[in-house]
Protein backbone atom coordinates (compact mmCIF):
# COMPACT_ATOMS: atom_id res chain seq x y z
CA UNK A 1 0.00 0.00 0.00
CA UNK A 2 1.34 3.64 -1.10
CA UNK A 3 2.07 6.06 1.78
CA UNK A 4 -0.51 9.08 1.75
CA UNK A 5 2.39 10.64 4.08
CA UNK A 6 5.99 9.73 3.64
CA UNK A 7 8.72 12.03 6.16
CA UNK A 8 12.23 11.01 4.91
CA UNK A 9 15.17 12.23 7.33
CA UNK A 10 13.49 15.18 8.72
CA UNK A 11 15.08 17.87 10.78
CA UNK A 12 13.29 21.30 12.07
CA UNK A 13 14.97 24.06 13.90
CA UNK A 14 13.95 26.90 15.83
CA UNK A 15 17.22 29.13 15.87
CA UNK A 16 19.91 26.57 15.54
CA UNK A 17 18.31 24.34 18.14
CA UNK A 18 16.92 21.05 16.57
CA UNK A 19 13.22 20.53 17.65
CA UNK A 20 12.96 17.45 15.47
CA UNK A 21 16.35 15.49 14.27
CA UNK A 22 16.16 13.37 11.13
CA UNK A 23 13.17 11.82 11.71
CA UNK A 24 11.54 9.32 9.18
CA UNK A 25 8.31 7.27 8.94
CA UNK A 26 5.54 6.73 6.65
CA UNK A 27 2.09 6.42 7.01
CA UNK A 28 -0.33 4.25 5.09
CA UNK A 29 -3.62 4.96 4.16
CA UNK A 30 -6.42 4.38 6.61
CA UNK A 31 -4.39 4.39 9.61
CA UNK A 32 -4.86 5.42 13.12
CA UNK A 33 -1.91 6.84 14.38
CA UNK A 34 -1.18 8.37 17.86
CA UNK A 35 2.25 10.53 17.90
CA UNK A 36 3.45 11.01 21.72
CA UNK A 37 6.29 12.16 23.36
CA UNK A 38 7.02 14.68 26.32
CA UNK A 39 6.77 17.88 26.38
CA UNK A 40 9.02 19.66 23.43
CA UNK A 41 9.62 16.69 21.57
CA UNK A 42 8.39 18.02 18.33
CA UNK A 43 4.61 16.51 18.18
CA UNK A 44 2.83 19.79 17.30
CA UNK A 45 6.05 20.83 15.26
CA UNK A 46 5.39 18.00 12.81
CA UNK A 47 2.05 18.50 12.36
CA UNK A 48 2.95 22.31 11.49
CA UNK A 49 5.67 21.54 9.04
CA UNK A 50 3.05 18.95 7.67
CA UNK A 51 1.17 21.59 7.23
CA UNK A 52 3.53 24.28 5.90
CA UNK A 53 3.20 26.35 8.76
CA UNK A 54 7.30 25.57 8.89
CA UNK A 55 10.04 25.08 6.70
CA UNK A 56 12.36 21.53 7.13
CA UNK A 57 16.09 22.43 7.73
CA UNK A 58 16.67 19.60 6.05
CA UNK A 59 14.78 16.29 4.67
CA UNK A 60 11.44 15.75 3.02
CA UNK A 61 7.84 15.55 3.71
CA UNK A 62 5.17 13.77 0.74
CA UNK A 63 2.03 14.11 0.98
CA UNK A 64 0.29 12.49 -1.48
CA UNK A 65 -2.89 14.01 -1.18
CA UNK A 66 -4.34 17.73 -1.30
CA UNK A 67 -7.24 16.87 0.95
CA UNK A 68 -6.08 17.34 4.78
CA UNK A 69 -8.30 18.32 7.69
CA UNK A 70 -6.98 20.01 10.48
CA UNK A 71 -7.93 20.10 13.96
CA UNK A 72 -5.99 22.61 15.98
CA UNK A 73 -5.45 22.78 19.74
CA UNK A 74 -8.64 24.61 20.77
CA UNK A 75 -6.36 26.62 23.21
CA UNK A 76 -5.24 28.75 20.09
CA UNK A 77 -8.41 29.36 18.51
CA UNK A 78 -10.44 32.26 20.25
CA UNK A 79 -13.68 30.70 22.31
CA UNK A 80 -14.93 34.72 22.96
CA UNK A 81 -15.11 35.11 19.41
CA UNK A 82 -18.64 36.47 18.51
CA UNK A 83 -19.56 33.63 16.30
CA UNK A 84 -22.58 31.01 16.24
CA UNK A 85 -21.91 27.12 15.57
CA UNK A 86 -23.13 27.64 11.97
CA UNK A 87 -21.23 30.47 11.35
CA UNK A 88 -18.11 28.53 12.48
CA UNK A 89 -19.18 25.10 10.19
CA UNK A 90 -19.72 27.48 7.01
CA UNK A 91 -16.00 28.82 6.94
CA UNK A 92 -14.99 25.34 6.49
CA UNK A 93 -17.41 24.88 3.68
CA UNK A 94 -16.43 27.88 1.57
CA UNK A 95 -13.67 26.37 -0.09
CA UNK A 96 -9.92 27.86 -1.58
CA UNK A 97 -9.53 31.66 -2.47
CA UNK A 98 -11.56 34.99 -1.74
CA UNK A 99 -15.46 34.26 -1.87
CA UNK A 100 -17.37 37.40 -2.84
CA UNK A 101 -20.52 38.34 -1.61
CA UNK A 102 -22.35 37.53 -5.33
CA UNK A 103 -19.91 34.92 -6.18
CA UNK A 104 -20.87 32.56 -2.58
CA UNK A 105 -22.60 29.22 -3.09
CA UNK A 106 -25.34 28.26 -0.32
CA UNK A 107 -24.87 25.87 2.05
CA UNK A 108 -26.04 22.67 2.20
CA UNK A 109 -27.43 22.30 5.68
CA UNK A 110 -28.30 18.91 5.90
CA UNK A 111 -24.10 18.42 5.26
CA UNK A 112 -23.87 20.49 8.29
CA UNK A 113 -25.95 18.41 10.53
CA UNK A 114 -24.75 15.34 9.02
CA UNK A 115 -20.49 16.74 10.02
CA UNK A 116 -22.04 17.42 13.41
CA UNK A 117 -23.54 14.19 13.74
CA UNK A 118 -20.37 12.61 13.13
CA UNK A 119 -18.26 14.63 15.74
CA UNK A 120 -21.05 13.32 18.57
CA UNK A 121 -22.95 16.71 18.21
CA UNK A 122 -26.63 17.29 17.23
CA UNK A 123 -28.14 19.37 14.94
CA UNK A 124 -29.88 22.11 17.85
CA UNK A 125 -26.40 23.17 18.52
CA UNK A 126 -26.30 24.99 15.28
CA UNK A 127 -27.67 28.62 16.74
CA UNK A 128 -25.92 28.05 19.74
CA UNK A 129 -23.26 30.75 20.39
CA UNK A 130 -19.32 28.96 20.34
CA UNK A 131 -18.69 30.82 24.01
CA UNK A 132 -21.28 28.81 25.36
CA UNK A 133 -19.97 25.82 24.51
CA UNK A 134 -18.28 23.32 27.02
CA UNK A 135 -14.62 22.37 26.68
CA UNK A 136 -15.99 19.18 24.92
CA UNK A 137 -18.06 20.30 22.95
CA UNK A 138 -15.70 23.50 21.64
CA UNK A 139 -13.30 20.44 20.82
CA UNK A 140 -16.30 18.19 18.82
CA UNK A 141 -17.01 21.16 16.86
CA UNK A 142 -13.57 21.78 15.94
CA UNK A 143 -13.70 18.13 14.55
CA UNK A 144 -16.90 18.88 12.73
CA UNK A 145 -15.84 21.65 10.85
CA UNK A 146 -13.20 19.60 9.73
CA UNK A 147 -15.05 16.98 8.33
CA UNK A 148 -17.09 19.01 6.30
CA UNK A 149 -14.00 19.46 3.88
CA UNK A 150 -14.02 16.02 3.55
CA UNK A 151 -10.09 15.11 4.46
CA UNK A 152 -8.64 11.95 3.23
CA UNK A 153 -5.72 12.74 5.36
CA UNK A 154 -7.09 14.10 9.13
CA UNK A 155 -4.17 15.86 11.36
CA UNK A 156 -5.25 16.38 15.21
CA UNK A 157 -3.47 18.58 17.56
CA UNK A 158 -4.00 17.36 21.01
CA UNK A 159 -7.73 17.10 19.96
CA UNK A 160 -8.49 15.61 23.72
CA UNK A 161 -6.81 18.49 26.15
CA UNK A 162 -8.50 20.20 28.68
CA UNK A 163 -11.53 18.42 28.09
CA UNK A 164 -13.64 15.64 30.80
CA UNK A 165 -13.35 12.28 30.48
CA UNK A 166 -16.66 11.23 28.43
CA UNK A 167 -16.40 13.89 26.05
CA UNK A 168 -12.79 12.30 25.60
CA UNK A 169 -13.99 8.99 25.20
CA UNK A 170 -17.10 10.37 22.79
CA UNK A 171 -14.00 12.23 20.39
CA UNK A 172 -12.11 8.61 20.09
CA UNK A 173 -15.10 6.93 19.57
CA UNK A 174 -15.86 9.04 16.30
CA UNK A 175 -12.48 9.50 15.72
CA UNK A 176 -12.21 5.44 15.39
CA UNK A 177 -15.24 5.45 13.30
CA UNK A 178 -13.55 7.44 10.65
CA UNK A 179 -10.78 5.37 10.35
CA UNK A 180 -10.17 3.34 7.75
CA UNK A 181 -11.95 5.23 5.31
CA UNK A 182 -10.03 8.31 6.50
CA UNK A 183 -5.88 8.74 7.81
CA UNK A 184 -6.26 9.46 11.11
CA UNK A 185 -2.71 11.42 12.95
CA UNK A 186 -3.39 12.49 16.33
CA UNK A 187 -0.93 14.22 18.76
CA UNK A 188 -1.84 13.31 22.00
CA UNK A 189 -0.74 13.20 25.87
CA UNK A 190 -3.71 10.73 26.37
CA UNK A 191 -2.48 7.21 27.13
CA UNK A 192 -5.72 5.87 26.84
CA UNK A 193 -5.62 5.60 23.39
CA UNK A 194 -3.64 3.01 23.55
CA UNK A 195 -6.35 0.59 24.68
CA UNK A 196 -7.60 -0.27 21.39
CA UNK A 197 -8.29 3.10 19.86
CA UNK A 198 -4.95 3.49 17.79
CA UNK A 199 -3.62 0.79 15.04
CA UNK A 200 -0.17 2.58 15.99
CA UNK A 201 2.17 4.27 18.29
CA UNK A 202 4.76 6.70 17.39
CA UNK A 203 7.17 8.11 20.16
CA UNK A 204 8.88 11.34 19.20
CA UNK A 205 11.34 13.15 21.60
CA UNK A 206 12.97 15.08 18.72
CA UNK A 207 14.03 12.28 17.05
CA UNK A 208 12.10 9.01 16.48
CA UNK A 209 11.86 6.92 19.82
CA UNK A 210 9.33 4.10 18.94
CA UNK A 211 7.35 3.27 15.97
CA UNK A 212 5.35 0.28 16.33
CA UNK A 213 2.14 -1.45 17.76
CA UNK A 214 -0.18 0.29 20.42
CA UNK A 215 0.96 -1.95 23.02
CA UNK A 216 3.47 -0.12 25.56
CA UNK A 217 1.95 0.68 29.31
CA UNK A 218 2.63 4.20 30.58
CA UNK A 219 6.08 2.81 32.34
CA UNK A 220 7.21 1.68 28.70
CA UNK A 221 6.28 4.67 27.56
CA UNK A 222 8.41 6.83 30.48
CA UNK A 223 11.23 3.94 29.83
CA UNK A 224 11.29 4.92 25.72
CA UNK A 225 11.19 8.89 26.79
CA UNK A 226 13.75 7.83 29.77
CA UNK A 227 16.35 6.09 27.49
CA UNK A 228 15.44 7.43 24.16
CA UNK A 229 15.51 3.87 22.26
CA UNK A 230 14.68 3.70 19.11
CA UNK A 231 12.69 0.33 17.11
CA UNK A 232 11.62 0.41 14.05
CA UNK B 1 -28.41 75.08 17.42
CA UNK B 2 -30.12 74.41 13.91
CA UNK B 3 -30.23 77.84 13.13
CA UNK B 4 -26.19 78.09 13.48
CA UNK B 5 -26.24 74.40 11.39
CA UNK B 6 -28.18 75.45 8.25
CA UNK B 7 -26.39 79.20 8.44
CA UNK B 8 -22.77 77.83 9.12
CA UNK B 9 -20.79 75.41 6.47
CA UNK B 10 -18.39 74.52 9.52
CA UNK B 11 -21.16 73.12 11.52
CA UNK B 12 -22.30 71.40 8.60
CA UNK B 13 -19.08 70.08 7.73
CA UNK B 14 -18.65 69.00 11.35
CA UNK B 15 -21.70 67.34 11.48
CA UNK B 16 -20.68 65.44 7.98
CA UNK B 17 -17.55 64.33 10.06
CA UNK B 18 -19.38 62.95 13.18
CA UNK B 19 -22.03 61.70 10.77
CA UNK B 20 -18.63 59.71 9.05
CA UNK B 21 -16.39 59.41 11.68
CA UNK B 22 -18.90 57.52 13.70
CA UNK B 23 -19.46 55.23 11.07
CA UNK B 24 -15.61 54.25 10.36
CA UNK B 25 -14.39 54.07 14.13
CA UNK B 26 -17.61 51.96 14.40
CA UNK B 27 -16.55 49.31 12.03
CA UNK B 28 -13.17 49.45 12.45
CA UNK B 29 -13.23 49.66 15.84
CA UNK B 30 -14.58 45.99 16.15
CA UNK B 31 -11.94 44.58 13.90
CA UNK B 32 -9.64 46.40 15.73
CA UNK B 33 -10.82 44.90 19.24
CA UNK B 34 -11.12 41.09 18.03
CA UNK B 35 -7.71 41.10 16.01
CA UNK B 36 -6.56 42.62 18.93
CA UNK B 37 -4.82 45.31 17.08
CA UNK B 38 -5.97 48.58 19.87
CA UNK B 39 -2.44 49.31 20.50
CA UNK B 40 -0.94 48.82 17.37
CA UNK B 41 -4.03 51.38 16.29
CA UNK B 42 -2.32 53.69 18.67
CA UNK B 43 1.03 53.30 17.72
CA UNK B 44 0.08 53.89 14.35
CA UNK B 45 -1.71 57.03 15.05
CA UNK B 46 1.45 58.47 16.83
CA UNK B 47 3.65 57.54 13.90
CA UNK B 48 1.51 59.39 11.77
CA UNK B 49 2.80 62.66 14.15
CA UNK B 50 6.16 62.00 11.64
CA UNK B 51 4.29 61.89 8.44
CA UNK B 52 2.73 65.31 9.49
CA UNK B 53 5.73 66.70 10.78
CA UNK B 54 7.48 66.09 7.30
CA UNK B 55 4.76 67.14 5.17
CA UNK B 56 5.11 70.51 7.05
CA UNK B 57 9.14 70.71 6.97
CA UNK B 58 8.57 69.93 3.34
CA UNK B 59 6.10 71.89 2.11
CA UNK B 60 3.35 68.68 0.96
CA UNK B 61 -0.09 68.09 2.54
CA UNK B 62 0.52 66.76 5.80
CA UNK B 63 -2.38 64.46 5.63
CA UNK B 64 -0.42 62.57 2.74
CA UNK B 65 2.32 61.65 4.73
CA UNK B 66 0.65 60.76 7.40
CA UNK B 67 -1.06 58.34 5.30
CA UNK B 68 2.78 56.84 4.12
CA UNK B 69 3.81 56.70 7.49
CA UNK B 70 0.42 55.19 9.04
CA UNK B 71 0.60 52.35 6.17
CA UNK B 72 4.38 52.24 7.00
CA UNK B 73 3.95 51.70 10.68
CA UNK B 74 1.36 49.11 9.95
CA UNK B 75 3.46 46.68 7.59
CA UNK B 76 6.57 47.37 10.24
CA UNK B 77 4.89 46.49 13.07
CA UNK B 78 3.29 43.04 11.83
CA UNK B 79 6.73 42.28 10.16
CA UNK B 80 8.50 43.11 13.06
CA UNK B 81 6.28 41.15 15.16
CA UNK B 82 6.72 37.58 12.81
CA UNK B 83 10.21 37.93 12.67
CA UNK B 84 11.29 38.80 15.80
CA UNK B 85 8.45 36.10 17.14
CA UNK B 86 7.74 38.58 19.39
CA UNK B 87 4.32 39.97 20.93
CA UNK B 88 3.38 43.15 19.05
CA UNK B 89 3.84 45.83 22.32
CA UNK B 90 7.80 46.34 21.34
CA UNK B 91 7.27 47.01 17.97
CA UNK B 92 4.38 49.09 18.45
CA UNK B 93 6.13 50.93 21.23
CA UNK B 94 9.02 51.29 18.98
CA UNK B 95 6.98 52.91 16.32
CA UNK B 96 4.80 55.00 18.41
CA UNK B 97 7.93 56.80 20.32
CA UNK B 98 10.06 57.03 16.71
CA UNK B 99 7.18 58.31 15.14
CA UNK B 100 6.24 61.25 17.53
CA UNK B 101 9.93 61.73 18.09
CA UNK B 102 10.20 62.22 14.36
CA UNK B 103 7.04 64.79 14.18
CA UNK B 104 8.78 66.89 16.85
CA UNK B 105 12.02 67.16 15.35
CA UNK B 106 10.85 67.93 11.80
CA UNK B 107 8.49 70.61 12.92
CA UNK B 108 11.31 71.51 15.13
CA UNK B 109 13.58 72.37 12.32
CA UNK B 110 10.97 74.27 9.99
CA UNK B 111 12.75 77.87 8.96
CA UNK B 112 10.17 80.83 9.94
CA UNK B 113 6.89 80.49 12.29
CA UNK B 114 5.83 77.03 13.82
CA UNK B 115 2.32 75.63 12.64
CA UNK B 116 -0.40 74.84 14.85
CA UNK B 117 0.09 71.21 14.67
CA UNK B 118 -2.96 70.87 18.19
CA UNK B 119 -5.68 69.50 15.67
CA UNK B 120 -3.54 66.90 14.77
CA UNK B 121 -3.03 66.13 18.74
CA UNK B 122 -6.23 66.68 19.98
CA UNK B 123 -8.51 67.24 17.23
CA UNK B 124 -10.83 69.68 16.02
CA UNK B 125 -13.67 68.86 14.41
CA UNK B 126 -14.94 72.79 13.81
CA UNK B 127 -11.74 72.61 11.76
CA UNK B 128 -12.56 69.70 9.24
CA UNK B 129 -12.11 70.98 5.21
CA UNK B 130 -14.15 69.65 2.79
CA UNK B 131 -10.65 67.71 1.85
CA UNK B 132 -11.04 65.76 4.56
CA UNK B 133 -14.61 64.62 4.35
CA UNK B 134 -13.59 63.78 0.99
CA UNK B 135 -11.48 61.36 2.47
CA UNK B 136 -13.30 60.42 5.55
CA UNK B 137 -15.86 59.51 2.86
CA UNK B 138 -14.00 57.54 0.65
CA UNK B 139 -12.20 55.95 3.43
CA UNK B 140 -15.51 54.79 5.13
CA UNK B 141 -16.51 53.83 1.30
CA UNK B 142 -13.87 51.11 0.85
CA UNK B 143 -14.50 49.80 4.36
CA UNK B 144 -17.96 49.31 4.10
CA UNK B 145 -17.31 47.74 0.67
CA UNK B 146 -14.93 45.11 2.15
CA UNK B 147 -17.24 44.40 5.14
CA UNK B 148 -20.47 43.65 2.50
CA UNK B 149 -18.33 41.77 -0.06
CA UNK B 150 -15.60 39.66 1.83
CA UNK B 151 -17.66 39.27 5.27
CA UNK B 152 -17.21 35.42 5.37
CA UNK B 153 -13.52 35.44 4.89
CA UNK B 154 -13.11 38.20 6.72
CA UNK B 155 -15.04 36.00 9.64
CA UNK B 156 -12.95 32.90 9.33
CA UNK B 157 -9.86 34.90 9.72
CA UNK B 158 -10.95 36.46 12.36
CA UNK B 159 -12.17 33.35 13.99
CA UNK B 160 -9.22 30.96 13.19
CA UNK B 161 -6.55 32.06 10.24
CA UNK B 162 -4.98 29.01 10.59
CA UNK B 163 -7.86 26.60 9.92
CA UNK B 164 -8.77 28.94 7.25
CA UNK B 165 -5.14 29.48 5.30
CA UNK B 166 -5.35 25.35 5.49
CA UNK B 167 -9.02 25.70 3.92
CA UNK B 168 -7.20 27.56 0.97
CA UNK B 169 -8.87 30.45 2.39
CA UNK B 170 -6.65 33.66 1.19
CA UNK B 171 -5.61 34.82 5.04
CA UNK B 172 -3.03 36.92 3.74
CA UNK B 173 -4.97 38.82 1.54
CA UNK B 174 -7.62 39.85 4.14
CA UNK B 175 -4.98 40.18 7.28
CA UNK B 176 -2.88 42.83 4.71
CA UNK B 177 -6.50 44.64 3.80
CA UNK B 178 -7.35 45.20 7.55
CA UNK B 179 -3.76 46.04 7.87
CA UNK B 180 -3.98 49.13 4.85
CA UNK B 181 -7.73 49.73 6.29
CA UNK B 182 -7.17 50.29 9.89
CA UNK B 183 -4.35 52.65 9.07
CA UNK B 184 -6.09 54.66 6.42
CA UNK B 185 -9.07 55.26 9.61
CA UNK B 186 -6.56 55.88 11.86
CA UNK B 187 -5.60 59.22 9.54
CA UNK B 188 -8.95 59.91 8.58
CA UNK B 189 -9.94 59.47 12.09
CA UNK B 190 -7.05 61.96 13.32
CA UNK B 191 -8.37 65.56 11.99
CA UNK B 192 -11.64 64.66 13.82
CA UNK B 193 -10.58 63.06 17.37
CA UNK B 194 -6.88 63.33 16.80
CA UNK B 195 -4.20 61.27 17.74
CA UNK B 196 -4.37 60.83 21.34
CA UNK B 197 -7.94 60.48 21.35
CA UNK B 198 -8.49 58.81 18.23
CA UNK B 199 -8.21 55.40 20.03
CA UNK B 200 -11.24 56.43 22.50
CA UNK B 201 -13.56 56.63 19.18
CA UNK B 202 -12.14 53.25 17.50
CA UNK B 203 -12.83 51.28 20.83
CA UNK B 204 -15.45 52.83 22.96
CA UNK B 205 -18.46 52.22 20.31
CA UNK B 206 -17.37 48.90 20.00
CA UNK B 207 -16.60 47.79 22.97
CA UNK B 208 -20.39 49.00 24.17
CA UNK B 209 -21.98 47.38 21.35
CA UNK B 210 -20.40 44.06 22.81
CA UNK B 211 -21.85 44.90 25.90
CA UNK B 212 -25.42 44.02 23.71
CA UNK B 213 -24.62 41.31 21.34
CA UNK B 214 -22.84 38.54 20.80
CA UNK B 215 -23.50 38.35 16.94
CA UNK B 216 -20.27 40.14 14.58
CA UNK B 217 -22.56 41.45 12.55
CA UNK B 218 -25.00 43.15 14.99
CA UNK B 219 -21.74 44.26 16.65
CA UNK B 220 -20.60 46.59 13.28
CA UNK B 221 -23.63 47.69 13.11
CA UNK B 222 -24.81 48.68 16.41
CA UNK B 223 -21.22 50.13 16.95
CA UNK B 224 -21.67 51.79 13.90
CA UNK B 225 -24.90 53.56 15.61
CA UNK B 226 -22.86 54.24 18.72
CA UNK B 227 -19.90 56.00 17.06
CA UNK B 228 -22.65 58.10 14.98
CA UNK B 229 -24.42 58.86 17.95
CA UNK B 230 -21.78 60.00 20.04
CA UNK B 231 -20.19 61.92 18.26
CA UNK B 232 -23.06 64.13 17.04
CA UNK B 233 -24.63 64.36 20.75
CA UNK B 234 -20.54 65.27 21.66
CA UNK B 235 -20.84 67.86 19.02
CA UNK B 236 -24.02 69.12 20.21
CA UNK B 237 -23.22 68.95 23.94
CA UNK B 238 -19.66 71.20 22.96
CA UNK B 239 -21.78 73.55 21.01
CA UNK B 240 -23.83 74.74 24.35
CA UNK B 241 -21.10 74.46 27.06
CA UNK B 242 -18.11 75.88 24.62
CA UNK B 243 -15.59 72.69 25.45
CA UNK B 244 -13.23 70.76 22.72
CA UNK B 245 -15.54 68.66 20.67
CA UNK B 246 -13.35 65.71 21.06
CA UNK B 247 -13.10 65.48 24.81
CA UNK B 248 -16.75 65.59 24.64
CA UNK B 249 -17.19 62.63 22.61
CA UNK B 250 -14.71 60.78 24.85
CA UNK B 251 -16.48 61.38 27.91
CA UNK B 252 -19.91 60.43 26.77
CA UNK B 253 -19.24 57.86 25.43
CA UNK B 254 -17.04 55.91 28.28
CA UNK B 255 -19.69 57.41 29.87
CA UNK B 256 -22.46 54.93 28.39
CA UNK B 257 -20.04 52.15 28.49
CA UNK B 258 -19.76 52.35 32.53
CA UNK B 259 -23.45 52.38 32.30
CA UNK B 260 -23.90 49.63 30.21
CA UNK B 261 -21.26 47.60 32.20
CA UNK B 262 -23.32 48.54 35.12
CA UNK B 263 -26.55 47.18 33.92
CA UNK B 264 -24.74 43.87 32.38
CA UNK B 265 -23.31 43.30 36.46
CA UNK B 266 -26.74 44.31 37.64
CA UNK B 267 -28.71 41.60 35.28
CA UNK B 268 -26.45 38.94 36.51
CA UNK B 269 -26.61 39.80 39.82
CA UNK B 270 -30.24 40.40 40.31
Amino acid sequence: MSPILDIRDLTVCYSGQPALNHVSFSINQGEFVAIMGPNGGGKTTLIRTVLGFLQPTEGSIAVTTDKIGYVPQSSSVDRSFPITVREVLKTATLGAGLHPRLWRKKTDESRLDSCLEQAGLCEHYKDRQVSALSGGEFQRLLLARTLLSDPELLLLDEPTANVDPLSREQIHFALKKLAPEKTVVMVTHDISVLSGTVSRLICLGDRLLYDGAPTLTAAGLNAYWAGGEHHA
Amino acid sequence: MLDALFSYQFLQYAAWACLLSGILGGICGVIVIEKRLVMMSGGIAHTAYGGVGLGYLLGFEPLLGAIGFSLGAAFGIGALQKKGRQNADVPTAIFWSVGMALGVLFIGIMPGYLPDVNSYLFGNILTVSATDLYLLSGITLLFLLFLWVLYEDLLATLFDAEFSRVSGIRTRVIEYAILVLVALSVVALIRVAGIILMLAQLTLPAACSAQLTKKLSTRLLLSAVFGVVFSLAGLVLSYYINISSGAVIVLLSAGVYLLLLLRKKATKNG
